[in-house]
């Protein structure tokens, strides 16, 4: 009997956690008697949802980091830096930490997001075999550090704004910014709207004692 | 937190008035604030990094920190007003999205990035905007951490 308890989710009992307020509703309301929001058990469209804005972000990352982020004027030379050449550049000038920043930043973090929700969804569908927890404790890694992925465009518009003397020393953005920005924006959003208690579910019903 | 919220209002428009960086280049001086980094950006073709920039950094805590300082003022003097609580309630189902969008501690390793970036072809100083800045900054930390949504939710349930 103790053993049920432990193992018994809301859905049984007819109660589910509203998403705004976290106020216990029951089911058969549909509507938070607290904040009005719509409450609904699990949300199974929400792994479709991920998974179109995680396969844009992923097609918008080839843009990204193919295409120049800046144009720097420096004496009439002309420079076009990717993302990667940018940190190159850096590690020739003897910037390492900064160098170290940005590369996890711009290409590290934006990469690990990508596969890190692709192997969570993957995880969800098709029950792979990792520990609850460690998915867990990823799934809120990545969105807590999604965010230090604007980095790269704060810098950008900063640079921008402070160095226009034209021929003699100029820095523009580039075509990658938009879709740099856009792969930030699309990672976050797909991260936030996937509805993390469908993991739960699939695993319990395999019994894994993770 | 009423204290807090006032300081960090005061201190959001020199934050946003005043220059956070200045560039001396050949005795020439450039000087820029968030907001005008954000539009330089978007006036060349670029405007999703603008609007990001100006989003993440001048709006979203800007939003924040009114949220924060209506609904004090709401839970002190006018939780008995039917109208007043609807405000109250709509306010806090905003506020998750407003702390996510906030991002002036980003905000604030990006100035030192770009220093460290440029100050290998120039001279960067800080302004006074970068002093308000880096305290808005603080202030909003600790501002976040006093505020505890499910307290302000269960307001609503007396």
């Amino acid at each position: 009997m103790n053993d049920t308890h432990s193992n018994s989710q809301g859905q049984a009992a007819g109660i589910t956690c509203c998403p705004t307020c976290a106020k216990l509703c029951r089911i058969e309301d549909n509507y938070c008697q607290r904040c009005g929001q719509h409450v609904q058990s699990r949300d199974y469209a929400s792994i479709q949802k991920s998974w179109a804005l995680l396969i844009t972000a992923a097609v918008l990352l080839v843009p990204a980091n193919l295409y120049p982020i800046t144009v720097m004027t420096s004496q009439g030379q002309v420079r076009r830096d990717t993302i990667f050449s940018g940190i190159n550049h850096l590690i020739h000038l003897d910037l390492w930490p900064i160098a170290i920043i940005l590369f996890t930043a711009s290409i590290l973090v934006p990469m690990l997001k990508i596969i890190g929700l692709a192997t969570y969804l993957l995880a969800i569908s098709y029950r792979l075999p990792i520990s609850k927890k460690t998915l867990m404790t990823g799934f809120h890694i990545i969105e807590w550090i999604g965010r230090w992925s604007m980095l790269d465009l704060f810098v950008i518009s900063i640079t921008a704004a402070l160095v226009n003397m034209g021929q003699i020393f100029d820095a523009k953005p580039a075509p990658a910014a938009t879709a740099f920005a856009l792969v930030v924006l699309l990672t976050q959003l797909a991260a936030k709207v996937l509805d993390t208690r469908l993991l739960w579910d699939r695993l319990e019903a395999k019994n894994d004692k993770n | 937190m009423l204290a807090l919220c006032i300081t960090a209002l005061v201190l959001y428009f020199p934050a946003n008035i005043f220059p956070v960086l200045e560039l001396h280049f050949l005795g020439s001086v450039r000087t820029t604030t968030v907001i005008q980094g954000a539009m330089s950006v978007a006036s060349q073709g670029y405007w999703v990094v603008g609007i990001a920039v100006l989003v993440a950094a001048v709006i979203a805590p800007g939003l924040l920190i009114l949220s924060v300082l209506t609904q004090i003022l709401i839970v002190k003097y006018q939780m008995k007003n039917p109208f007043f609580r609807n405000i109250y309630r709509h306010l806090l189902r905003w506020h998750s999205l407003l702390t996510e969008l906030t991002m002036l501690e980003i905000y604030m390793i990006s100035i030192f990035v770009s220093v460290f970036q440029l100050s290998d072809y120039t001279d960067l100083y800080f302004g006074i905007g970068t002093f308000s800045f880096s305290i808005l900054f603080i202030v909003v930390i600790f501002l976040q951490r006093e505020y505890d949504i499910e307290h302000m939710w269960n307001q609503l349930n007396e």
